[in-house]
């Protein structure tokens, strides 16, 4: 315990933290919960005698593995979100570099793994994308938006439903592409079809939808199906550098984090070949402020293998090697960690369901993914790049302003459905 | 006379739209290229044979010394036609450069760029002086009277921008880097390279803050200090003659930092010294708003006539050197815009008023410095029109917490101050 008991007594200066070893021992950190926590002090109990140097020894790692495994326990009425925000709440406190001050060695080795790991070779891609999507659609229903988007929803205000701010966002992401109507639009990494469906129903514009994860692509097929668009809004299982064709527009709405560094090249050569001459490509993705550094153990090991979140420089560098023009950057700060804390409370909603669909080892799993990444775009690095990449500067008009005035009139055109599983709603129906 | 032949051919392989008659030294004319709509003919005459010999060898500077010199002499047309018709035929978007150097010509420019952008205190003010201290007069005839701003103008109106002045387009410009700076009451705002203190005096009088301007230029001190005198905003806003590395040791920090045309002075070698002091100079919760000429794609170098008649020590910044260096500063750039065109449109002003004024130049200076001038105007034209260049806004924030979540700021902030 002592490797541990010196990094928390170090780290919590703010609200309390009551740790009890598998051996009954109790540990407290931090002043106290006056002005933090009605609900008292966050109560762990390790329950395994290798849980505290596990944690200590990786700690991005460890900790996420001990919850899953059951080694890590957190008390009602607390649990594993609060756990983690208060500490690395405290740890940004400390200055960034706090959390991962690591030996020379360790940090070698790390970088070495991460860099062997985003190396997506086109049939490792495809297994990296089922082995996050595949899980079955039944788990997306459970804890995202009745669109199922997969990505951040813009929070205008922090009141809305999660199906208003991800409307919203497609207002926004619609609005940077400058899209008239009868394009022609590929939409790379097109997840469940939302967006796709989205452009086709508000430009009329033909779209291609690519992705790796099979159910995806399946489930996209039945909604252009339901919806009747089947002949404009076409979706395929491939790899968008199979893609062929010349396209008026191309989006990437969090594609970027699956390619890795080393295929970005890759990435800004083929869709540079695949956009008009005076088309526009627009692309959001996770990013981290600060320099480029590497992906953690835990995100790497269970969540996104391959992935990489980028610095904005290391976008740009590439794409102005391969001849795009980017024309505009918007840092998108906090909408993610409102996203994903309704992601997370739609989850545990659905608790027994999801053990059931998998085991408690996985809702963990989960669980703790989905609080990790929460806290790194609320007190970590972590924002979302909204970047617009032409080819010619005439694409766009002279001023941003269209921007601002189409997302205004997307969302106001825009008819916010209801979350089909929300518990209101069935109580009402009841 | 074999360069002649060989300038021929070079022109043949770039000009297939518009035409260049060529009248050699010997009187041997050629013409080359076809009209075209939007395509200027231009006829030029080679009062000597050296002309031929010192384009073949760098086009650039070659043409700008015999056009200087009055050895390259426009019989049709203008300066401003000869650079777009060729810039026009090879655009940036078409990946063809207008002359491919061998290697060593390209190393060795490279090594002159580099050794002359390394921007020691010392030589930035002498850097600085050669441009900036050639007299106010020169720039009170070509920039617009109301902001004096030598930078480029914003100009919204969509298509055309012809119905705007320069000066609205200027106070555009003004209304749209202070709408991202996102100014509270009571703040306290550095410029660095406050030029003729055209920001810091708008910022002065639409807003409730306190400005410092900084330049290295000891006319532009001067004048800044009377325009702002004669503006009635004496009391807000204080010039100073300070190299922008000598403020943190004041330990005085700043709300907000405006930059506007001062980071192409820079030099690549001192961008990370840039951004490091800038974030030092910055309150926790500061922001700073970048406006820079760049280049589009990678990084590169600047070329010969620039270096040698216009900006010693300069250097046009690529987005991701920039971007790359402002990183390891902890700087986060919440928003980036390109405007493209916008600073060709403001040349095209400042070319036509000192035509407007040519006379009164020429007294002053003399025709050669007249043609100096109106050859790098025109040239910069053509590169922002065709070539690579572009100008970035960059904003900055040290704290994700400091700015609004939405962009809608931007937009309401513009059109209170442009009262629409």
């Amino acid at each position: 315990m002592w490797l541990l008991d010196k990094f928390l007594k170090q780290a919590i200066h703010t609200g309390q933290m009551i740790v009890t070893d598998h051996d009954g021992k109790s540990y407290t950190y931090g002043p106290g919960i006056e002005g933090m926590d009605k609900r008292g002090a966050v109560r762990v109990r390790l329950t395994n005698p290798k849980a505290s140097s596990h944690i200590a020894r990786y700690p991005q790692l460890g900790a996420g593995e001990a919850y899953m495994w059951g080694w890590l326990v957190v008390k009602e009425p607390h649990d594993i979100r609060d756990m983690i925000l208060l500490v690395t709440m405290n740890a940004k406190r400390l200055g960034d570099d706090a959390i991962k001050a690591k030996g020379g060695l360790r940090k070698a080795l790390d970088l070495l793994v991460a860099k062997a790991d985003s190396i997506n070779l086109k049939s490792k891609a495809r297994k990296n994308a089922e082995h996050t999507y595949n899980l079955t659609r039944r788990l997306y229903e459970l804890f995202l938006d009745e669109d199922r988007q997969y990505t951040m929803g813009y929070y205008r205000d922090l009141d809305v439903s999660l199906e208003q701010a991800q409307m919203d966002k497609k207002a926004h992401l619609a609005a940077k592409m400058y899209i008239k109507p009868g394009m022609k639009v590929l939409d790379i990494g097109c997840g469940w079809g939302g967006f796709a469906l989205y452009l086709h129903e508000h430009y009329g514009c033909e779209v291609l939808g690519v992705a790796l994860a099979e159910d995806q692509i399946a489930f996209c097929k039945e909604r252009a199906e339901a919806a009747g668009v089947a002949d404009k809004v076409k979706f395929e299982l491939m790899d968008y550098r199979d893609v062929e064709g010349q396209f008026d527009r191309i989006s990437s709405v969090g594609l970027l984090e699956h390619v890795g560094t080393p295929h970005y090249p890759q990435f800004f050569e083929h869709t540079y070949k695949l956009l008009k001459s005076d088309g526009v490509m627009f692309s959001h993705c996770c990013g981290r402020v600060g320099e480029p550094g590497r992906t953690d153990a835990w995100t790497r090991k269970y969540i996104f293998p391959g992935g990489y979140i980028p610095a904005l420089s290391e976008l740009v560098v590439q794409s102005e090697k391969a001849g795009w023009q980017v024309m505009d950057v918007e840092a998108m700060r906090f909408h993610y960690s409102h996203t994903l804390e309704e992601w997370y409370n739609r989850t545990v909603m659905h608790r027994d369901e999801i053990v059931e669909l998998y085991d408690e080892q996985f809702f963990r799993m989960w669980q703790y993914y989905l609080v990790g990444a929460e806290q790194s775009f609320r007190h970590g690095t972590m924002v979302n790049w909204q970047i617009v990449y032409v080819k010619d500067r005439e694409a766009l008009p002279m001023t941003r302003d269209f921007m601002h005035e189409e997302s205004a009139r997307l969302r106001a055109e825009a008819k916010i459905p209801k979350w089909s599983l929300d518990p209101a709603l069935k109580v009402a129906a009841e | 006379m074999a360069s002649a032949k060989l300038l021929d051919r070079v022109m043949e392989g770039i000009i297939s739209k518009g035409v260049l008659t060529i009248v050699h030294a010997d009187g041997r004319e050629s013409s080359i290229g076809k009209p075209a709509p939007g395509f200027p003919e231009i006829r030029v005459r080679f009062a000597d044979d050296k002309v031929a010999r010192q384009l073949v060898l760098d086009p650039r500077l070659g043409a700008g010394e015999a056009f200087m010199d009055g050895r390259l002499l426009i019989e049709q047309g203008d300066i401003m036609g000869l650079a777009q018709l060729l810039r026009a035929n090879k655009p940036y978007e078409r990946g063809v450069s207008l002359h491919r150097k061998g290697v060593i010509r390209r190393l060795l420019d490279r090594a002159v760029a580099a050794r002359d952008s390394v921007n020691q205190q010392a030589s930035a003010k002498t850097n600085v002086s050669h441009h900036y201290d050639i007299g106010n007069a020169l720039y009170e005839l070509m920039l617009d009277a109301e902001h004096m701003q030598y930078s480029c103008a914003y100009w919204p109106q969509d298509g055309g921008g012809g119905d705007m002045t320069l000066g609205e387009a200027q106070t555009a410009k003004l209304a749209h880097i202070a709408a991202k700076l996102d100014l509270q009451p009571g703040q306290r705002v550095l410029d660095i390279g406050c030029g003729w203190g055209g920001m810091a005096i708008y910022l002065a009088q639409n807003f409730d803050v306190s400005v410092s301007g900084i330049t290295l230029s000891k006319e532009q001190l001067e004048l800044a200090k009377a325009r702002a005198t004669e503006a009635g905003v004496g009391e807000d806003v204080q010039f100073e003659l300070i190299d922008y590395r000598d403020l943190p040791a004041r330990g005085i920090h700043y709300d907000r930092i405006v930059s506007v045309g001062m980071f192409e002075h820079v030099g690549r070698p001192q961008f990370e010294t840039f951004f490091r002091v800038a974030a030092n100079l910055l309150t926790d919760d500061g922001v700073m708003l970048l406006h820079t000429i760049g280049r589009m794609g990678g990084p590169g170098s600047t070329d010969a006539f620039t270096r040698k008649y216009i900006f010693p020590g300069g250097y046009i910044p690529a987005l991701s050197e920039t971007l790359a260096a402002s990183e390891k500063a902890r700087l986060i750039a919440t928003d980036t815009e390109t405007l493209r065109l916008h600073y060709a449109k403001t040349l095209r002003q400042w070319y036509a008023a000192c035509f407007t004024h040519q006379t009164e130049i020429e007294a002053m200076y003399d025709a050669r410095f007249f043609r100096m001038w109106t050859f790098y105007l025109a040239g910069a034209t053509a590169a922002f029109e065709y070539g690579g260049m572009c100008n970035y806004q960059i904003q900055f924030a040290r704290n994700r917490h400091t700015l609004p979540l939405t962009r809608d700021y931007l937009a309401e902030n513009e059109a209170q101050l442009l009262g629409r």
